[in-house]
């Protein structure tokens, strides 16, 4: 008999994580990775854009739920818990590379065309390209806000709560980088 | 995590660019077998992190936590030294038990052993005794036929003692 990870309660996961001897432990381990792995994927892919990259953060991200998972307390669901460790090491990882790439001596325009131009599992269009040019030009914070939003379509609330920004300031933020965009992709021929 | 399914509104006011283009497939690619790789790869850094197999396969014995104390080299050899000491101990003080060997049997005893105790403690034997052993061929018959008896000797003997026996003696003798 088949089973798919996704019948697999979140309670017996956590009891296999939890408690449970070294065989349970990475028991649990493959189930809760098998029943959000793909989901958790694509969310921190449409953060960081390289394949690679979000490679490194998913499994960083299984990883320090794996050591943190006797601190979960059940007030939120597993996957929720999840994503938003996903959530966090997607936007370090954003930050980081962001200050990598303005410390370069090389043009940081370059640098960001440079890297999603030879991210290989990427086959969008020109549209698609551009934008996420477009994206990958904005400040910092700003861009993580508009990335959160407009991929992840995440309420105002609860980016407030994951950046400790207000939801006036965050809806703010958003807004003023959807114009930016737009006003950047109005200057190049996109199809 | 929940979507704000406001955003279509606002993003459609914002800029209907953008979201026309967010409708649009955004050409993101994932390699085959991806995501089983993935798995093996957590698997194994967190073996590294642990230092041991998590896969291995745990009885219900090795769950326990008195297992990992006593089956530890350790505690073995620990076990293994008392094991032999309190051996050797009860060995060596263990109440010796006397062997009915240890008593030492006639036929130990050389001719010479025993002729010399008879005479050092011939006043302790009885006369029957005495005769009894000298008439038996294998036992102590040597004794006397050692010793010669001279007639004139004899004579002289007997006539002493005679001079010292009373009435009542003399007798019981005859």
């Amino acid at each position: 008999m088949t089973f798919k990870a996704a019948d697999i309660p979140d309670e017996q996961i956590l009891g296999l994580l939890q408690g449970g001897s070294s065989l349970d432990v990475e028991r649990g381990l493959r189930l809760m990775m098998d029943k959000y792995q793909e989901r958790l994927y694509w969310s921190i892919r449409k953060m960081v854009y390289n394949h690679e990259d979000a490679n490194d953060v998913l499994q960083n991200c299984f990883i320090k739920a794996y050591r943190n998972i006797k601190g979960f307390e059940g007030k939120s669901k597993l996957y929720t818990w999840l994503y938003r460790i996903g959530m966090n090491e997607s936007i370090t990882f954003l930050n980081k590379k962001k200050r990598q790439a303005t410390s370069s001596l090389d043009d940081e325009e370059n640098t960001v065309a440079n890297s999603l131009t030879s991210d290989e599992y990427f086959d969008g269009n020109k549209a698609q390209q551009k934008l996420r040019e477009a994206i990958e030009r904005l400040p910092e914070k700003q861009m993580t806000v508009f990335k959160l939003r407009y991929y992840e379509e995440m309420p105002y609330e609860e980016m407030s709560d994951l950046l400790g920004t207000s939801v006036g300031g965050l809806k703010a933020s958003y807004h003023h980088a959807v114009k930016k965009i737009e006003e950047q992709l109005k200057q190049v021929d996109i199809w | 995590m929940k979507k704000d399914t406001s955003h279509k509104e606002e993003l459609e006011q914002l800029s209907p660019l953008l979201a026309r283009l967010k409708k649009e497939d955004p050409g993101l690619k994932v390699p085959r077998n991806y995501f089983h790789n993935m798995q093996v790869e957590v698997l194994q850094q967190l073996k590294e992190e642990m230092g041991e197999s998590p896969a291995h396969a745990d009885s219900p014995a090795e769950r326990s936590p008195w297992y990992k104390i006593f089956y530890t080299p350790k505690f073995a050899l620990a076990f293994s030294t008392l094991l032999v000491l309190g051996v050797a101990v009860f060995w060596f003080t263990r109440p010796v038990q006397q062997s009915t060997t240890d008593v030492l049997a006639m036929d130990d005893l050389s001719q010479e052993e025993i002729l010399y105790y008879i005479e050092e403690n011939i006043g302790s034997f009885e006369t029957d005794e005495l005769v009894e052993v000298a008439s038996t061929d294998d036992t102590g018959t040597d004794i006397f036929q050692e010793v010669e008896l001279d007639d004139q000797a004899v004579d002289e003997y007997l006539d002493k003692i005679i001079d010292d026996l009373d009435e009542e003696s003399f007798e019981n003798i005859f």
